[in-house]
């Protein structure tokens, strides 16, 4: 089998059996990016091959990873995905990044994304649409879109993404690899560029549930540089093979709606037998707060990204259009510098802050958000998971959808793990409309160990992989074509 | 009268902490070069979190404490939104809707008395860099210094309760010399250390009227505060007496017209879309750490005063002038705790002393002068060795060089000043030298002593004991015998 097909534990362990070098692994997968890359275009920019220093097999996880646009990779550019940072170095590495490096890990390159991550198909990048592996004229969802895409084609073992309302998951489940939102506060967010404070989360996509865990595990940690960060050590490894027997599992019915995709819906149902047959208990419950969720999570994301892309405003780096008045060079850097859908979300997020409407909507959203989140709590006092298809519908057609309403709806069953600060995980669940599609799992928070239990001993039922043998989207001739 | 001036103030504290609110620069960058005290965070680079500096909670709640306000346990930080150059990420971290204290006072002495004014709230938050429009090298340029922008403000909101400028004065005054003892704020206006915006509003109250509220804007120095807020009263005043119309407006103190000019209106000003920060954490306090915090407030500035003028019988005005001049209070406790006279040690210090370290723009501690020359002075005074008028004439050369007082006098050639010979014979030459005076004083015209006095005085440089040489002239002029 191609170095490439690997995944990160059997590249590790081939390493540790001395059958490949890190330099082979590399060099596989440096060969193979470039190829398929020139399919999907994943990629926004990659180091050559000689600035690639070789890993040291003694280290712990001596590979190559791939990093979403808006996480921060010293003397690398960093545009998350729009002109506004078309030039931007970034001086340092995020915690993220550094906990890598420090493994032994080396970058490998960085993805293309929508634009500071408000979307959900890559298609509001300002640079190019990453397609789908599985089909070029789709889109592989977002807006880690280019992460999800170089995973799923084998450009590299694992990458990064960030996660805000699905931006992990989502591409995930139409890409066919495993995505993982990890609770809020485990990962630290020191370097990554800022979407929605109170929501934002990295996470590694993956192709086994085992090579994310062991991408988590190295990621979690408190960092004193971000005040969020909570001190709760774990192992997501530990336990990881247990029996998930008697583990009770909820399917919200609000998330399996009427509107859904026929072969979507029969994959899920599909996967609840799998759960049946490993004995566990799983109810239909009714979740009615559920339908508020999208509609608070487009009150706050808009609103705190507001505030925080308030800083790209041409003065210290950036895009900039000289202008002769200061107030006229930042109004036109901003209006040039940003895209359709970010200056569309930046004034709703200006519109609910406003003092006319801060009470009416924002305040109002962070009262929903509470209520929900009392909700869910109460839901995981009677069940450990909750079950869903990560999307309703299998991945567009990149021409096809052009209302932002619609792309709204994508996050429908992802958005409320950020709100409540849920860990969550999408997992292939198998295929409809020949595409990927993905399960939902989202536990308690810090329940992150058990939610890789469950996940792990779903994957193993499921039967869709042998042992390090993932499938691939496209046949090595076609893509030496 | 009915018609008064209704002020209230927003002050901004630098904080003393060695370090930014929310990264770990130094915020002792006054004078350092531009933008050499910023990092990732600071400049607000995208991806940077703000992490909050411990010792600036630990400073506000001094400042609270000393301010008898009721601590809230919880608060938080909020973001004020707003677009400028000088504001790094977009948005000022600050404490909006729940800040670290609240409903507190401050007990001021004005006009002789004492009283006291109520503290809104006090909150923590963060500076802003600098702007340097068109420089002289530059004038087509703006360029923007981030050394200040991150270091910690406090920020004390009164009410209303000021009735005149000059208790405004005197709030700044007192507000500056308690944030000074409790060693939380340099208290420097003039290197924008301490920062007042002011609020004022005149009311006829006969009438039931009121004019527009009026915020005087960034004024760096007491005194400017207290003009400001005059010439305001007065404009307000005019303005409600005539019924011209008010506006409510932002204005700034033009010292070179000494009058305000406006900024701009209220109507024009953003709304700020202030909304919780979601990087920072809650602030919590355990009631034990702030007793704890409690126990190391020192002597605040209010009852300092009390206590000196009751403890050594100093007059309002002597005891605050030791309250705003640390450095002097210090040298006179310790000179009259070695057995000074404290009339003598506090003539001399609130006086020429005083004067002249002023002059010199000096401290006492930076100074040659000890508390062993300052008694060695007065003990020469008192033992008639020298005058108080040569003294005086001698402390800038006290303050600047380490000499003896026989050495610095008798480098002075001032060496005679007891010599009665010396003074009897230049007395005897003078008298010589005016004989009308002389007559006329003999013939009753006493006043002319001074005269002769003065000419005395001016022969010999006015090295001369005063007594002396009035007794001297007196006997020449009355014929008594002096010689003997």
């Amino acid at each position: 089998m191609e170095i490439w097909k690997n995944t990160v534990e059997s590249l590790v362990r081939g390493i540790r059996d001395k059958s490949w070098s890190p330099r082979d692994i590399l060099e596989a997968f440096y060969k193979h990016a470039w190829a398929a890359d020139s399919r999907i275009l994943a990629f926004i920019r990659m180091p050559k091959l000689s600035e690639i220093s070789i890993p040291d097999a003694l280290d712990s996880l001596p590979l190559p990873f791939a990093v979403k646009d808006n996480i921060m990779v010293e003397g690398f550019q960093t545009t998350c995905g729009s002109y506004a940072l078309w030039n931007y170095k970034a001086g340092y590495d995020a915690t993220a990044i550094a906990r890598l490096k420090a493994s032994g890990a080396v970058f490998f390159g960085k993805t293309n994304m929508d634009e500071f991550a408000m979307g959900s198909s890559t298609k509001y990048s300002a640079f190019f649409t990453t397609k789908n592996p599985w089909d070029y004229y789709r889109i592989p969802g977002g807006s880690s879109g280019g992460s999800a895409a170089a995973v799923a084609a084998g450009c590299v073992p694992f990458a990064l993404g960030s996660d805000t309302g699905g931006s992990n998951r989502l591409p995930a489940a139409h890409c066919g690899i495993v995505g993982y939102k990890p609770s809020y506060g485990l990962v630290s967010r020191y370097g990554l560029v800022s979407l929605a404070s109170s929501l934002d989360q990295i996470g590694p996509l993956c192709r086994s549930v085992r090579d994310a865990a062991c991408i988590g595990n190295i990621l979690i940690g408190k960092d004193e540089k971000d005040a969020t960060t909570v001190d709760r050590p774990m192992d997501l490894l530990k336990g990881i093979e247990n029996s998930i027997a008697g583990k009770r599992c909820a399917v919200v019915r609000q998330s399996v709606p009427e509107t859904i995709d026929p072969h979507v819906r029969r994959a899920f149902w599909e996967a609840v037998e799998i759960f049946k047959q490993n004995r566990c208990v799983v109810e239909e419950i009714d979740f009615p707060e559920e339908r508020y969720a999208i509609a608070t999570y487009h009150i706050l994301v808009p609103s705190e990204a507001s505030s925080n892309l308030a800083r790209f405003d041409g003065v210290r780096y950036g895009f900039r259009i000289p202008e002769e008045s200061l107030t006229d060079m930042m109004a036109e850097s901003r209006q040039y510098g940003f895209g359709e859908e970010v200056k569309r979300r930046m004034l709703l997020g200006a519109f609910y802050l406003g003092e006319a409407q801060y009470d009416s909507h924002y305040q109002k959203a962070m009262k929903v958000r509470r209520l929900i989140s009392q909700r869910v709590h109460q839901i995981f006092q009677d069940y450990d998971v909750l079950l869903s298809p990560t999307s309703l519908f299998s991945p567009f057609r990149i021409t096809e959808n052009t209302d932002p309403l619609a792309f709204y709806l994508s996050d429908k069953n992802t958005v409320l793990a950020n709100l409540v600060g849920l860990p969550a995980l999408s997992i292939p669940m198998g295929f409809a409309n020949g595409m990927p599609c993905g399960l939902h799992l989202q536990c308690k928070p810090f329940a992150d160990e058990m939610l890789f239990n469950i996940a792990r001993a779903y994957e193993k039922s499921a039967g869709f992989f042998e042992d390090d043998h993932y499938p691939f989207p496209f046949q090595e001739e076609r893509l030496w074509l | 009268m009915a018609i008064k001036p209704q002020i209230g103030l927003e002050i901004h504290a630098q904080l003393l902490t060695k370090t930014k609110a929310f990264c770990s620069c130094s915020s002792e960058s006054f004078d350092a070069p531009p933008n050499t005290h910023i990092c990732d965070g600071c400049t607000g680079q995208p991806g940077t979190l703000p992490k909050l500096n411990a010792t600036v909670v630990e400073f506000a709640v001094k400042a609270a404490l000393a301010l008898n306000c009721h601590i809230n346990e919880r608060s938080s930080f909020d973001r004020k939104n707003y677009f400028y150059p000088d504001l790094v990420k977009g948005f000022q971290i600050t404490q909006y809707f729940r800040p670290i204290a609240e409903n507190g006072s401050l007990l001021i002495h004005a006009d002789g008395r004492k009283k006291k004014v109520r503290i809104r709230r006090v909150h923590i938050e963060e500076d802003t860099g600098k702007l340097l429009h068109s420089p002289a090298d530059r004038p087509e340029c703006a360029f923007i210094d981030y050394n200040r922008c991150g270091i910690a403000l406090l920020e004390v909101v009164t009410e209303p309760d000021l009735d005149t400028p000059k208790e405004a004065h005197a709030f700044m005054e007192t507000l500056r010399n308690t944030f000074r003892t409790l060693g939380i704020c340099s208290g420097d206006m003039e290197k924008g250390a301490l920062r007042c915006d002011a609020n004022i509003s005149v009311r006829d109250t006969d009438r039931g009227l009121v004019t527009a509220r009026v915020e005087i804007k960034n004024v760096n120095s007491f005194r400017f505060v207290e003009k400001a807020l005059e010439y305001e009263f007065e404009r307000l005043k005019a303005a409600l007496l005539s019924g011209e119309k008010t506006v409510s407006e932002t204005r700034g103190w033009d010292q070179g017209s000494r009058s305000t000019v406006s900024l701009r209106s209220k109507g024009e000003e953003n709304t700020y879309r202030h909304f919780p920060e979601p990087d920072l954490p809650d602030i919590v306090l355990e009631r034990a750490w702030i007793d704890r915090i409690r126990t190391t407030i020192p002597e605040l500035p209010m009852e300092k005063q009390d206590r000196l003028m009751e403890q050594y019988g100093l007059t309002m005005a002597e005891a605050k002038t030791f309250l705003d001049e640390p450095e002097l209070e210090t040298f006179f406790v310790a000179a009259v705790g070695q057995g000074l006279p404290v009339k003598a040690v506090k003539n001399w210090l609130l006086g020429e002393i005083q004067k002249t370290l002023k002059e010199r723009a000096l401290t006492i501690d930076r100074t040659t002068l000890t508390v062993a020359r300052l008694a060695e002075i007065i003990e020469w005074i008192a033992t008639g060795k020298t005058t108080t008028h040569i003294a005086k004439t001698l402390i800038p050369d006290l303050l600047e060089n380490d000499i003896s007082l026989e050495q610095l006098l008798s480098e002075k050639g001032i060496s005679r000043i007891n010599d009665s010979a010396y003074v009897i014979e230049v007395s005897k030459k003078v008298v010589e030298e005016h004989p009308e005076q002389a007559e006329a004083y003999r013939f009753g015209k006493t006043g002319l002593l001074k005269y002769f006095i003065g000419l005395v005085m001016k022969e010999t440089k006015g090295q001369c004991d005063t007594s002396l040489v009035q007794e001297t002239i007196k006997a020449l002029l009355e014929g008594n015998n002096i010689e003997g």
